[in-house]
């Protein structure tokens, strides 16, 4: 695990053990002063806010963590004064991990026309197929990151993909990918779009891209590279048309396996929905690392085996693939 | 793989088409379509045969138990093979799931998408329990299912939550995908579903079987009484991102049970385990200890494991351990209040509750209008649990007095207030008093 994450979650024990303390100084405060409780909560709730902050300086998120922690005490408070408390069937949803797909998409000028408007259309019908597939175990969540003359996220944090509405996307200017990555790297993280507490897992990252960079990527994909969350992220890219680049595109999955090519319209929408529902797939669901063993698995060999049966998965679905709608993407603009 | 298309023709392996009239749902293994059959409607699995290791195997297996035939009606089990396709491609017919069942993950998520066609917005339909009675009764069924089956000499290997459905209104459940179920020492390739798996399987070291099903049947019970995860506490939220290898640590090498009475390293964390923790307080000791020994010897001791009809023993105990107050409050006796040692009271509006105890064990049946005592709990030689012996009643000619009707097939001898016994024959009644005692044959019960 990275310093990064080893940090927050030190932090977020910290918190956790005032929380604690909170609580059980508030249930002593809410036998003898009852309705003063509240009030009585508000100041330890600050007051640990400033522990907290004194404590971990450079963790602002401490301070938030204590917030919450503070606000769940005051709610567990309401929670004993009400009586229906030990109902066996008043059951909230399972603590669930959660999943962020994130979609790096290409608005330069080149997309204008039948890519992007494709691009619109499949995206739409994607959200729904990909609704179900966190089942009773994780809550998927969409953040779409474009990236133009402009790099612009659709919406200002990743979206609940039951919740999610497609906004039509326009294209126009030059290809600032370099720019989305340092971007993405910024927001890939505890403090800002991966902030859920309670588990998540590697997040996806599924790039479309029709041309070359017109920025400098190569210094920014190398900040991107040291990124935990892109470490041990799903990888899967997409080049739209025939100037997008494998290369550069392998360069930032990783692997081979996870960078696919469409040539043509059709080819298009279906490769959008296999890279995006086999990665939502595998990104939201715990896998079945022992299926062809016979031995005691070690870390070393389930290291990034997501990753590998992403490739897979997505090459055995290409095979497949029929030829049959072969106007290229590269013609009739 | 080879997707079916609406509208296409799927040959059977015994003559006849089926239609394929929509999907259902996709999976792991494949994808379940509706079609039509005969003129009824069936659901279709259809295998990606790509991701079998075995094809040929799984397709004997499957052929088997069609001629097997389920242990008993609570399986939607496969009915009929379709014929393979060229390259191998087949699936087979089971039974539709009737409108009236949710699936368990519905139930733990507490709410069912549907979404409108039209517009691809979804709504949210909320999916619980209407009644405590309700959800024990699921517990039995299930654990009931499971011994049906391992009695058959099977296991089920992927025991998760996408196996079942529950009617929410009287707790009937149906056990789905049996596709994997094989005679226990077999296994098709399937290695189950994390979180649901027992750890030597997760390790890599050992294969499902009869002895794994009984640790992944413990996590589907502990999930549906206590709506989280057995494993997932303080120790694995630390690690915020799930990567495979924290996996093979939290539920395989280094698993640990929440509440494991030696180690306190992962427990429940506040705010986000909160159904545990609140859940964890409600249940009597003995219900914990059972998930306790289980997480905890269970885990490196398949041995340990608590046996099916342990579980089936524990449960029918909670059930007849419901109280159903006038007031409106229905829980567990263990959390009203215990004046004395025959008797609970209410905590919300102080009515008492007076007890019956069964010569056949220790714990003590709160009485309530409406109660009721089943078959298998006066009979030692029965194992119906679903067939009502005896239940609650109010006098209809002396409102307020209370007594118990005889709604078995046997005649019972029941001590009188003139302090005689005397005969009650099926559908006769007899008041409740302080000298009650009603001799069942080889059980008898008294106030």
């Amino acid at each position: 695990m990275s310093n990064e994450m080893k940090g927050a979650s030190g932090a977020a024990t910290s918190a956790q053990a005032k929380a604690k303390a909170i609580e059980e100084a508030a249930a002593s405060l809410m036998k003898s002063a009852g309705t003063g409780a509240a009030s009585a909560l508000e100041g330890l709730a600050a007051a640990a806010d400033q522990q907290a902050a004194a404590v971990k300086k450079t963790a602002g998120e401490a301070v938030k963590e204590a917030k919450a922690a503070a606000k769940n005490v005051a709610d567990t408070a309401d929670d004993l004064l009400d009586f229906d408390d030990d109902d066996p069937l008043s059951a909230t949803s399972v603590s669930k991990k959660s999943l962020v797909i994130f979609f790096l998409i290409d608005t330069s000028r080149s997309m204008v026309g039948k890519k992007i408007g494709e691009l619109n259309t499949v995206m739409e019908e994607l959200i729904p197929e990909i609704r179900r597939v966190g089942e009773a175990d994780t809550d998927v969540k969409v953040a779409v990151l474009t990236f133009g003359t402009q790099v612009r996220w659709m919406y200002t944090e990743p979206i609940l993909i039951e919740d999610f509405e497609w906004t039509r996307l326009r294209a126009d200017g030059v290809t600032n990918m370099g720019e989305a990555f340092r971007e993405l790297s910024a927001r890939m993280s505890r403090n800002s779009f991966l902030n859920s507490p309670s588990l998540s897992f590697a997040p996806v990252i599924f790039l479309m891209t029709d041309g070359y960079p017109s920025d400098d990527y190569k210094e920014a994909l190398e900040e991107l590279k040291q990124n935990s969350w892109y470490k041990f992220g799903l990888k899967a890219a997409l080049g739209i048309g025939s100037e997008a680049n494998d290369e550069m595109l392998e360069e930032f999955t990783g692997s081979k396996d996870t960078v696919v090519h469409a040539y043509s319209g059709g080819q298009l929408a279906q490769m959008i929905k296999i890279i995006a529902v086999t990665s939502a797939q595998i990104g939201s669901k715990s896998m079945t690392l022992s299926d062809d063993v016979n031995h005691e698995l070690s870390e070393e060999e389930v290291r990034a085996a997501k990753q590998k049966l992403l490739g897979q998965q997505i090459q055995d679905s290409m095979t497949n693939l029929g030829d049959a709608d072969a106007i290229s993407l590269d013609t009739g603009w | 793989m080879v997707e079916l298309s609406i509208g296409q023709e799927v040959e059977m392996e015994y003559g006849g088409k089926a239609e394929v009239l929509g999907v259902i749902g996709s999976g792991g293994q494949g994808t379940v379509y509706t079609v039509r059959y005969n003129g009824m409607k069936w659901a279709l699995k259809w295998y990606d045969i790509d991701k079998m290791k075995n094809p040929k195997a799984f397709r004997k297996n499957i052929q088997n138990n069609i001629s097997d035939g389920p242990p008993s009606n609570k399986f939607l089990w496969p009915k009929y093979l379709t014929k393979e396709t060229e390259d191998g491609t087949f699936g087979y017919l089971m039974e539709l799931k009737p409108e009236s069942f949710d699936s368990f993950v519905d139930i733990l998520n507490t709410y069912k998408l549907s979404v409108n066609p039209m517009t691809g917005r979804s709504t949210k339909t909320p999916v619980r329990f209407t009644s405590l009675y309700a959800m024990v009764t699921a517990v039995i069924n299930i654990v009931n299912a499971f011994r049906q089956l391992h009695r058959a000499g099977k296991s089920y290997q992927d025991l998760n939550d996408g196996g079942f459905f529950i009617n929410m209104d009287t707790g009937a459940v149906l056990v789905c995908d049996c596709d994997n179920i094989a005679p226990d020492g077999s296994n098709f390739g399937i290695g189950g579903k994390p979180g649901y798996m027992a750890p030597e399987v997760v390790r890599g070291v050992a294969k499902p079987n009869v002895q794994t099903d009984k640790y992944s049947l413990a996590v589907v019970l502990f999930k549906l009484l206590f709506r989280g995860d057995p494993m997932e506490g303080e120790k694995v939220v630390r690690d915020v991102c799930l990567t495979e290898s924290s996996e093979l640590k939290h539920y395989g090498q280094n698993a640990v049970f929440i509440y494991d009475p030696d180690d306190t390293s992962n427990r429940p964390v506040r705010g986000i385990h909160d159904n545990v923790i609140k859940f964890w307080r409600i249940y009597p000791d003995y219900v914990k200890e059972a998930f306790i020994k289980s997480f905890t010897l269970g885990i490196s001791d398949p041995n340990k494991r608590i046996i099916e009809n342990e579980w089936q023993k524990i449960f029918i105990r909670l059930r007849s351990e419901i109280i159903q107050c006038s007031c409106g409050r229905t829980n567990f006796c263990s959390t009203f209040k215990q004046p004395d040692s025959k008797s609970f009271k209410c905590p919300q509006c102080g009515t008492i509750f007076e007890t019956l105890k069964f010569s056949n064990r220790k714990n003590r049946m709160p009485l309530y209008l409406g109660c009721v005592f089943y078959e298998c709990e006066i009979d030692p030689d029965s194992e119906d649990f679903q067939t009502i012996a005896g239940e609650l009643v109010e006098n209809r000619l002396k409102p307020g007095v209370l007594g118990f009707k005889n709604m078995s097939s046997k005649t019972w001898s029941v001590k009188m207030p003139d302090g005689d016994f005397y005969d009650i024959p099926p559908g006769k009644g007899f008041p409740v008093w302080q000298g009650l005692i009603i001799n069942f044959g080889d059980v008898t019960a008294s106030l």
